[in-house]
């Protein structure tokens, strides 16, 4: 009901149904008058006829005396001289010129009285059910194709309002089925005055909205960027510090920590914006994703040792549609997470895994894992959990949402579960087919 | 549901203060005209109108001036009471054929 | 022919349409469904069905008062359903929240009473001509002009109703609703009086000469607010009821919100 082209087609059709019903009415109204006059003519001309032809004599057979629907009488000083067949012996109408309309022979009838010099009255009546049929049945075949037209009228309306109002779906199928990262402005072939407004609003609005993306996908990276320069600045200094004091001056200690800490966020928000599936530009090629796993781990493997943690891939040759640099990033944060929350001692293994539609990589530890509850709530920027804030972990829970943007970017489906090593197991299914877009 | 109640509050008073002794007028539809075609009744009396439709086809019978309309099937009759009326001429007409069904009652 | 046929259809459907069309409008203004009209259309042509076809058996009850009575009965059930929209309306729009669930019943309930009687006149009427053979164009072409004719009025009456703000339109509403409540009242008076049932009173006055009943104008009257034109001093006794009783359904539900605030 609440289409407009519904309701316009019901109004059109309700105004021009009553105009033209009303003007029809009209026609036939006044036709009928103008055959009304007529047919009195008519009549008051056959008691002329009568009055001339009458002779004198009674009953004079006339040639259409058989007719029911014409009658007469010729009546003087109360005495019926003269009478068609059909006729009553009653007067069949007034003694005083005119015309009346009266009951008689179980019809009703419309007779005109002619009055002679002499006194004759003179009466010719009309059946008054059938004088106007004739009138009627031919006023009738101009109003009946009216009526039987009607529903053409109305298909005509309904394609036509349909058709009026294809710039309204042209802009709303325009609207509806682009891409939600398509902020081009719409355009629309010779549109509508009515339209104009519509459409140099949204533009608009795509415009200020294509502005505010294009600012933020800068912002985080132009942010970080200013930040690298002083912090490098005050990295020098620290170590042109570190020569005048002793080594294990505790403030030197925290302050270098301090910073290292600061380095690695500014990092972790350059990857974040960098991997912003809303902005990012992939650079998808066929990459071997074992002998990539197999790069990342060994430069990984320093900082393994460094900590007594054990670190194994496994695996053959996988290749698959990706953007080298970013599943660089994905291994390598996932890897620093494995790192970081693995205590002393224990292990941590890389999977490399084909499968019918995907390739699945696997990296478990024995770490203290995630309990089910929290196993959404990681991928959110800034997220840390309550028990890594006392252990001393540094980080800035960023990986795990520039993991979660890796894997959007790729399509891919990201599961978190517990290993058979007793911690973490994160697995990503990446789709071997190329659908990008 | 108010009106309901008040409407029917006034119809009883009213109906019993109406006097049992009303003359009753007779007429005939046949081939959709009204027999007789002129009625006449007393003025400022309420009469009651028996009209018998002889024809097989129903008809309404109608008039502006009495403020009446009823349908009468084929073959039925039906009872109308009109008046008090002041003297004057009140027409009437068979709804469904008004061409020929027409007639008038005259009170006087 | 033609013209009489138009008459007789216009005028019946034109007071059907005009129920219609107002309460569409009031419940569109209320955001309700309007599915109760499309549920009561099968309902109310069973009804036409039956009341026509025991048409001889209703005119015989009530000692040969049965068709006036009924035909009075359905108008002043119009007119009870008509004064109930009006309250759970305004006590709705007063802040009663909640109160509207019994409305699309009360107005599909309305609407069938309103079209009972009208749509078995004129199936009676196109019937008995469709047997008979002759005239048969005729009074198809004036019985769908005349249709055509109400039915319009009543879409352009609802767009009107829709067209204008929602104050206005509800206070529209509220306004034709009084009219049309006391003319099915009126005509239900008349009904009554026909059958003796209620007497007539004094003739108040006569305004045929200025509107005639007849008339284009007069017809239409007739239809929105039941015009008379030589109306007797019952009927308009209970006009004026009719109205203030409408006004009341309009105003108490304000005045009790008013008197509950004060508190």
């Amino acid at each position: 009901m609440n289409s407009i082209r519904t309701y316009l087609v019901i109004m059109l059709m309700a105004a021009f149904s009553l105009v033209s019903f009303l003007a029809a009415l009209n026609g036939y109204l006044s036709s009928m008058a103008e055959a009304e006059k007529m047919l009195d003519t008519q009549l008051a001309e056959a008691s002329d006829l009568l009055m001339l032809s009458w002779s004198g004599e009674a009953a004079e057979p006339s040639p259409n005396s058989s007719s029911d629907i014409l009658v007469f009488q010729v009546w003087r000083d109360g005495d019926l001289l003269s009478a068609s067949p059909g006729a009553p012996v009653a007067p069949i109408g007034d003694f005083s010129e005119g015309y009346r309309y009266g009951n008689f022979s179980g019809y009703r009838w419309l007779s005109y009285t002619r009055l002679a010099g002499d006194g004759t009255a003179y009466m010719v009546a009309e059946r008054a059910d059938l004088r106007h049929t004739v009138a009627e049945k031919v006023v009738l075949e101009s109003v009946v194709p009216l009526l039987l037209w009607l529903p053409v009228s109305a298909v005509l309306v309904w394609l036509l309002v349909g058709w009026g109002l294809r710039p309204l779906h042209e802009l709303s199928r325009q609207i509806n089925t682009r891409r939600s990262d398509d902020l081009a402005p719409v355009t629309l072939d010779n549109p509508p005055v009515e339209l104009l407004r519509l459409i140099d609003s949204t533009n608009s609005l795509l415009a200020r909205l294509s502005a505010a993306f294009e600012r933020e996908k800068h912002f985080a990276a132009h942010a970080a960027h200013e930040l690298r320069t002083p912090l490098s600045v005050l990295k020098v200094h620290l170590h042109n510090l570190a020569e005048e004091l002793p080594a294990d001056e505790p403030a030197l200690i925290h302050a270098n920590a301090g910073v290292e800490r600061m380095h690695h966020l500014v990092e972790q928000v350059l990857d974040l914006s960098r991997t912003n599936p809303e902005l990012i530009v992939a650079n998808f090629q066929d990459v071997d994703l074992h002998s990539l796993a197999q790069r990342i781990t060994a430069e990984a493997w320093p900082q393994f040792a460094e900590k007594n943690l054990g670190l194994s891939l496994e695996g053959d040759e996988a290749i698959l549609r990706g953007d080298p640099a970013l599943l660089e990033t994905l291994l390598g944060n996932l890897l620093d997470n494995a790192r970081k929350y693995t205590p002393a001692g224990g292990e941590v293994r890389v999977v490399v895994e084909r499968r019918p539609n995907a390739v699945r990589l696997l990296v478990e530890d024995s770490g203290p894992g995630i309990p089910t509850g929290a196993r959404e709530r990681v991928f959110e920027r800034f997220y840390r959990s309550v028990s890594e804030e006392g252990n001393g972990v540094v980080g800035a829970g960023l990986g795990l949402a520039i993991v979660r943007h890796i894997v959007e970017v790729h399509k891919a489906r990201i599961e978190l579960g517990e290993s058979d090593l007793g911690g973490l197991a994160v697995r990503i299914d990446l789709p071997l087919a190329d659908n990008r877009g | 549901m108010k009106g309901k109640q008040y409407a029917l509050l006034g119809l009883f008073l009213v109906s019993t203060l109406a006097a049992a002794k009303t003359p009753v007028v007779e007429l005939e539809i046949r081939n959709h005209l009204f027999h007789p075609e002129e009625v006449r009744i007393p003025a400022n009396t309420k009469v009651k109108l028996i009209v018998y439709n002889r024809d097989a086809t129903p008809e309404e019978f109608e008039s502006y001036e009495l403020n009446r309309e009823k349908v009468i099937m084929g073959g039925r009759k039906a009872n109308i009471f009109i008046g008090p009326l002041k003297p004057g001429v009140y027409p009437f007409f068979g709804e469904f054929n008004p061409k020929t069904a027409q007639g008038r009652v005259v009170a006087e | 022919m033609l013209i009489n046929s138009v008459i007789l259809v216009l005028r019946e459907v034109l007071e059907a349409a005009i129920v219609v069309s107002v309460l569409l409008a009031v419940s569109r203004n209320l955001r309700l469904s309007t599915r109760w009209l499309l549920a009561s259309l099968p309902v109310t042509a069973i009804f036409i069905l039956l009341f026509s076809s025991n048409l001889d058996a209703i005119t015989d009850a009530f000692d040969g008062a049965g068709q006036e009575v009924v035909s009075a009965g359905l108008q002043i059930a119009v007119f009870a359903g008509i004064v109930g929209v009006v309250f759970i309306t305004e006590l709705q729009r007063s802040g009663h929240v909640g109160s509207l669930r019994p409305l699309p019943l009360l107005m599909a309930i309305t609407v069938i009473c309103a079209m009972i009687r009208e749509g078995s006149e004129i199936l009676i009427y196109i019937t008995a001509f469709a047997a008979s053979g002759e005239n048969g164009a005729a009074v198809f072409a004036g019985s769908a002009i005349g249709g055509g004719i109400g039915i319009s009025l009543g879409v352009l009456m609802f767009a009107a109703l829709r067209a204008v703000s929602a104050e206005l339109s509800a206070r529209l509403c509220v306004f034709l609703m009084a009219l049309i409540g006391a003319g099915m009242v009126m005509q239900s008076t008349m009904l009554l009086e026909q059958v003796d049932w209620l007497q007539p009173g004094r003739e108040l006055w006569d305004s045929s000469a200025l509107i005639s009943e007849q008339s284009i104008s007069g017809q239409l009257l007739y239809a929105v607010f039941g015009y008379e034109a030589s109306p007797g001093l019952v009927q308009v006794l209970l006009y004026a009821i009719s109205v203030v009783l409408v006004a009341l359904a309009w105003v108490l539900p304000h005045h009790f919100a008013g008197v509950r605030d004060a508190h």
